[in-house]
């Protein structure tokens, strides 16, 4: 009688080489001789923990993990206005490793690791399944470890580690401790902060360009992190494992580094950041929130440093319109000209429209106009914005002469 | 009355009337009602006399009665007859009274579904907080997901997406599958075959998961007719289904009418093309003012009879003449839907696109072009003619294969005959694998835990297979999944092997982009190295083929040829299910392996049929283990067609040169048989074609000394006689071949024929296979082996009536692989074992 995989076999399944199976015990052994983590008793077994502790000024890690911003910002910026004024000791900072990348039922958090502040330590507990069955035990220690926090910290946590653990809860049946948590994804606040001056706003990334700190040659690149405890579950060898764990730690690390750092930028921008950009970007992120005089002393500060003209112009864009929404005419008629010395095109337009509505001096309104279409339709304009500009340009042409032969009449 | 003039003027026109094979005409019949349920609420009884039905066909109540007792139902109506209502009324009740119930609703197809959703929205209009009805499927934005898996009561889905989308990450739709009350099955008869056999697993997984969040919804299904809607309804959910069939819709007369187009050349039974006759026939619609369909088999079928259409009427861009297929976009479709509706569009060639239950209201005419493969699907084609009371037009138009001819000849079994089973096989061990594995994604099994009806033993076979190879792993009793990714992502429903072959065009500089794909088992002999493969009615040379990588290039390719591949397919028996020995033959069914191997391929001129040239290739052979039946011809049988008269020596005429050739050959071989050894003596020995001689196109060619062999009388007969039963064993099986579809309901592609003199399977005898196109088969061949002796009846009776002189498309094939037709030795075989 021939077995099921021999049948299938026959019918052009690739089986492949069998699966080694290793033992249960090689394998703890193997866990226990380089993973270094302890058994946690739980209503639902023994749950496996590596945990470590760091001073809040870092340790071995070289960045402080906490300092004096004021977080008031970052809770404007993620909607949670509660987490301005909460104490340290109530944030968890939040990273999960699983099997896949592209989530589901059968994809589980191998390794959740949470951070956690107690006085002036860090305390870093890694939740690891030596294998999928300690799944029950795993999501009771966390939820023990996260009793007494009030709000997550993560990185790209809302798209991606939350549901994976929300859905690790919902496949038990049982309610995810963090229902209910207030949740600051750093990613979103990243990308706002760093998209002019980095071209990549990943976490490693954001640790090179922002924190000035390099990780170790340990480190293991993220993507291949699901492979690797995939053969560790085949093979029972949990020593390449110790990238995967040194890879979760400097996340979680780098999340409470990387909040400290951001709360520091935003609550004393020019103290904190030696990038001139940064400072056009928290002006923005200002002015988006509604903080309509801070935004006007970044960009203004803008203006007195060697930014490149782009960036520079930017700036002062921003700050006209900042100027002209407070009826301060003279300084956003100063900044005008200066722009459309450069060949701002809407600085033309903005001072044809001055003189159009405010002085009512047609003559310098037409010759704005006219100014701006010789601009548009020289040698080298990029077509696509001629056409953007064209229209509106002829129509205020037409207007502001058909006024002044009125007038003339 | 336009149709009735136009009937009129077809039976007084001899060019039309000949043709007409048969002219039945089905009678009215009156509408039976039963008033609505006193129980049911009251804004949805408003809704029902809103919408105008004051009343229930007796089968809607029927269906409501039987979803009331908590009963899973099918019903299998005629198309038009208000299925819809069988299901919505008894779900919305259901989701009225319980505010917490919810219901799934499957479709084949995704138009379908947003067809349904707009007839649903119609029916809950001013019901007092009215459940939420949403359509979830690929299109659907991502931003609107969360908010339908929180709110929709009643979601609208295909089940590819139910296998992919929503089963896979179920935790999201906790609330919808806690409170999963009903589950719909719009369209039933669709879930067969290949397809079927994967939906009744989607089935498994979802129920294992209704199960997981304390839910056991209740099934309703609808079906077109078929002949086992009540069996195919209970092996797709697994429990006793109700069934609900007979029909208290109204409807009036029908006229149906199979025609035959005339023969144009007799020798050849050459027909007049089905396109030309369905363009001719619709131009008549036209003419005499009735609103008709054109269904044509293939969307380029469907494209043809509307140029043709539009070319006759003289105006390129008629917008009275429309047609209808998939591959255009919704809003294109709803266009043309609402022009059928209000009349503007007066023909629209068409696709079985339009046969599933979008809602175009009633036609004049139904016009067929060609058998559209099922007598269910003919009815429900016919079916869309008909509009209330009035009279309707229903014409099947035959092409020439011999499904088609068949049935033109008896149409009797068109009309008294019961339409075919649909067959599924939800244990097929590779559809069964897949699902297990998706299964396990979703949820870790359990010590012992079944699947579906699969019981927990058999399981565990395969858990424990694929704990084997590492796909999943026994811890703390459970069997998780420890593979990277969702599996569901790489296993089609619609097809049986995952492994496909994707066609990647590299045009000079541009990027590489794929055109399409061919399944991994076709691509051999579809896309092999040197093909001309079309797509699109363009030509594409294909470069090379790496099947391990699953990838052809091809290039675009103008050429004045094309290609057609030179198989060898060797079959041999695995493992023997039933076997029977009747006079004359043999015949069984079991589990066979498929060897065939593309040993080249064949350069044909377009135009004239010629060859230019054959290439060798060298492609490893493909192996295919799949399920088989047989016959094998008795050593009686073989005797007696061999002492048959129609055995004699053939009339060829050899050419001007032949008694010299054959002095030259027999004076080469020193008058000695070259089979036995005798030596002349009296009468002078024969001289054999070993290739025979038809299968040239000069005698010079034929009678090279090389094909030429000396043979004795005795030995030249049993030489004859073994060319003869190979031609007429090829020629039955290609008839045979060509027929079975109609006895198994499936799609031609989905079984192959091969005839081989000597087969293992045979015991060395003449045997003619059928065996599945899908690995270990999903019930064709076990059914083909029992109505084997009705397919062996038709078959006879189908060359017995054919009028062709020596073998035709309609009969036992255009040439014969031999070069003669075969026709006299397949009727002689077919004497012999019917």
């Amino acid at each position: 009688m021939p077995t099921l995989s021999d049948r299938l076999k026959s019918l052009g399944v690739q089986v492949g080489a069998d699966a080694l199976k290793p033992a249960r015990e090689t394998r703890d052994k193997s866990v226990r001789r380089h993973l270094g983590g302890e058994l946690v008793p739980t209503a639902r077994g023994e749950a496996y923990v590596v945990e470590r502790r760091h001073p809040a000024g870092g340790g071995d890690y070289p960045a402080a993990l906490w300092g004096n911003g004021s977080l008031e910002m970052l809770a404007a910026w993620a909607r949670e206005p509660g987490v301005a004024g909460l104490e340290r000791e109530k944030f968890a900072f939040l990273d999960t490793e699983t099997t896949g990348l592209s989530g589901g039922a059968g994809t589980f958090a191998f390794m959740v690791g949470i951070g956690k502040f107690e006085g002036d330590v860090f305390r870093l507990a890694q939740f690891f399944l030596r294998e999928p069955g300690e799944e029950p035990a795993q999501l009771a220690a966390i939820e023990g470890f996260l009793a007494g926090s009030t709000a997550i910290v993560s990185f790209n946590g809302k798209a991606f580690d939350a549901p994976v653990v929300n859905t690790r809860y919902a496949l038990h049946r049982q309610p995810s401790p963090l229902d209910g948590l207030a949740h600051l994804d750093l990613l979103h606040l990243a990308r706002r902060l760093w998209k002019l001056r980095l071209s990549s706003r990943r976490l490693g990334d954001l640790e090179t360009g922002v924190l000035g700190i390099e990780r170790g040659a340990e480190d293991i690149p993220g993507f291949l992190v699901p492979q690797m405890y995939l053969d560790y579950l085949k093979y029972g060898d949990a020593e390449p494992l110790k990238g995967v764990f040194y890879h979760n730690e400097w996340d979680v690390l780098s999340m409470a580094a990387l909040m400290t750092h951001m709360a520091e930028l935003l609550s004393n921008p020019v103290e904190a950041t030696r990038h001139d950009l940064d400072l056009l970007s928290i002006g923005v992120l200002h002015e988006d929130l509604g903080r309509v005089s801070e935004a006007q002393a970044l960009y203004l500060k803008c203006l007195g440093r060697p930014l490149e003209q782009g960036a520079w112009l930017e700036a002062a864009r921003r700050l006209s319109f900042v100027y002209k929404k407070t009826d301060d005419w003279e300084s956003a008629v100063k900044l005008w000209r200066t722009a459309a010395g450069k060949g701002e095109l809407y600085a033309h337009e903005e001072l044809a429209k001055y003189h159009e509505h405010r002085t009512r001096d047609l003559a310098a309104a037409l010759e704005w106009t006219r100014s701006a279409l010789d601009r548009i339709e020289s040698q080298g304009f990029p077509i696509i914005q001629r056409f953007q500009w064209q229209g509106e340009l002829e129509k205020r042409l037409a207007r502001l002469e058909q006024k002044m032969r009125r007038m003339g009449e | 009355m336009s149709l009735e003039r136009l009937l009129t003027f077809w039976r007084a026109t001899p060019q039309i009337a000949e043709n007409i094979a048969r002219w039945e005409r089905l009678p009215a019949r009156t509408a039976h009602t039963r008033p609505l349920p006193d129980d049911l609420p009251h804004p949805l009884a408003q809704s029902l006399i809103r919408m105008g039905f004051p009343s229930l066909y007796t089968h809607q109540r029927a269906a409501w009665e039987l979803a009331r007792r908590g009963r899973h139902v099918v019903i299998s109506t005629g198309t038009a007859s208000g299925k819809t209502l069988c299901y919505n009324l008894p779900v919305l009740q259901g989701l009225i009274e319980e505010p917490d119930a919810r219901a799934l609703y499957l479709f084949p197809t995704k138009a379908l579904a947003q067809d349904q959703l707009t007839g649903l929205e119609t029916m809950l209009d001013g019901i007092p907080d009215r459940p939420a009805a949403a359509v979830y499927d690929g299109d659907t934005p991502q931003s609107h997901r969360p908010g339908i898996r929180e709110n929709a009561r009643i979601v609208l889905t295909n089940p590819d997406m139910l296998h992919v989308g929503i089963l896979p990450s179920h935790t999201r739709w906790e609330n919808f599958l806690a409170g999963l009350r009903f589950v719909v099955l719009d369209e039933m008869h669709v879930y067969r075959g290949v397809f079927g056999s994967h939906v009744a697993n989607v089935i498994r997984r979802l129920k294992r998961l209704a199960h997981h969040y304390g839910s056991g919804p209740q099934f309703i299904l609808t079906s077109a007719t078929i002949g086992n809607p009540d069996e195919l309804a209970g092996k797709l959910v697994e429990a006793p289904v109700e069934h609900v069939v007979d029909d208290g819709s109204a409807r009036g007369g029908q006229h149906f009418l199979i025609y035959n187009p005339p023969i144009v050349d007799p020798d050849l039974n050459l027909r007049r093309g089905v396109l030309q006759e369905s363009v001719f026939l619709a131009g008549d619609l036209l003419k005499y003012g009735v609103q008709g369909i054109v269904f044509g088999r293939s969307r380029r079928m469907a494209e043809l009879v509307l140029r043709y259409l539009r070319e006759e009427s003289g105006e390129s861009g008629d917008e009275s003449l429309r047609s209808y297929r998939s591959g255009y976009l919704p809003a294109q479709r709803r266009e043309i839907e609402r022009g059928v509706r209000d009349g503007s569009v007066r023909v629209v060639a068409a696709t079985n696109a339009l046969e599933l239950g979008i809602d175009i209201g009633g036609m004049g005419a139904v016009l067929m072009a060609g058998y559209p493969g099922t007598v269910s699907g003919t009815w429900q084609q016919a079916g869309r003619a008909g509009r209330g009371a009035d009279e309707s037009l229903a014409v099947l138009i035959a092409s020439s294969s011999p499904l088609d001819q068949y049935l033109a000849a008896h149409p009797g079994y068109f009309f008294a005959g019961s339409p075919e089973a649909a067959l599924i096989n939800p244990d097929n061990l590779l559809i069964l694998l897949d699902h297990i594995r998706c299964a396990a994604f979703e949820q870790p099994f359990t010590p012992g835990e079944g699947f579906g009806l699969v019981p927990g033993e058999t399981v565990a076979e395969f858990l424990d297979h694929l704990a084997g190879t590492g796909t999943l792993m026994e811890s703390a009793g459970r069997f998780f999944y420890t593979a990277e990714g969702s599996p569901s992502t790489t296993i089609s429903l619609r097809t049986a092997t995952s492994q496909r072959v994707l066609l990647t065009l590299a045009a000079g500089e541009a990027p590489e982009r794929t055109i399409g794909e061919v399944d991994g088992e076709s691509a051999p002999w579809m896309v092999h190295p040197g093909a001309v493969y079309l797509h699109q009615a363009e030509s594409f040379l294909v470069e090379d083929l790496d099947l391990a990588e699953g990838r052809a290039r091809i290039v675009p390719f103008e050429a004045d040829y094309y290609t057609e591949p030179l198989r060898e397919t060797e079959i041999s028996l695995v493992e023997l299910r039933e076997e029977i020995e009747t006079p004359g033959l043999t015949r069984a069914h079991g589990d066979v392996l498929v060897t065939s191997r593309v040993t080249g391929f064949r350069k044909i001129q377009w135009g004239t049929g010629q060859r230019l040239a054959d290439e060798p290739l060298d492609l490893p052979p493909s192996q295919l283990e799949t399920a088989g039946y047989w016959f094998a011809l008795s050593d009686r049988t073989v005797d007696a067609l061999r002492e048959a008269g129609v055995w004699g020596s053939d009339p060829n005429a050899y050419g001007p040169a032949w008694p010299q050739t054959r002095d030259a050959v027999r004076s080469r071989d020193a008058f000695t048989c070259q089979s036995c050894g005798a030596v002349e003596a009296g009468r002078q020995h024969d001289v054999h074609h070993k290739i025979p001689f038809r299968s040239f196109e000069t005698a010079e060619e034929a009678n090279r000394l090389a094909n030429l062999v000396t043979l004795c009388p005795a030995c030249h007969q049993k030489a004859e006689a073994a060319v003869r039963v190979r031609s007429g064993l090829a020629g039955l099986s290609y008839l045979a071949g060509s027929l079975a579809p109609l006895f198994l309901m499936c799609d031609p592609a989905d079984i192959n024929t091969h005839s081989d003199p000597k087969s293992p399977l045979g015991g060395g005898r003449p045997t003619v296979i059928i065996y599945e196109r899908v690995p270990a088969g999903i019930g064709f061949a076990p059914r083909l082996y029992e109505v084997h002796d009705e397919l062996i009846r038709a078959a006879y009776e189908q060359v017995a009536a054919c009028p062709c002189t020596d073998g035709c498309p309609s009969c036992v094939g255009p040439g014969g692989e031999l070069g003669t037709g075969g026709k006299v030795e397949t009727k002689a075989i077919l004497d012999l074992i019917r």
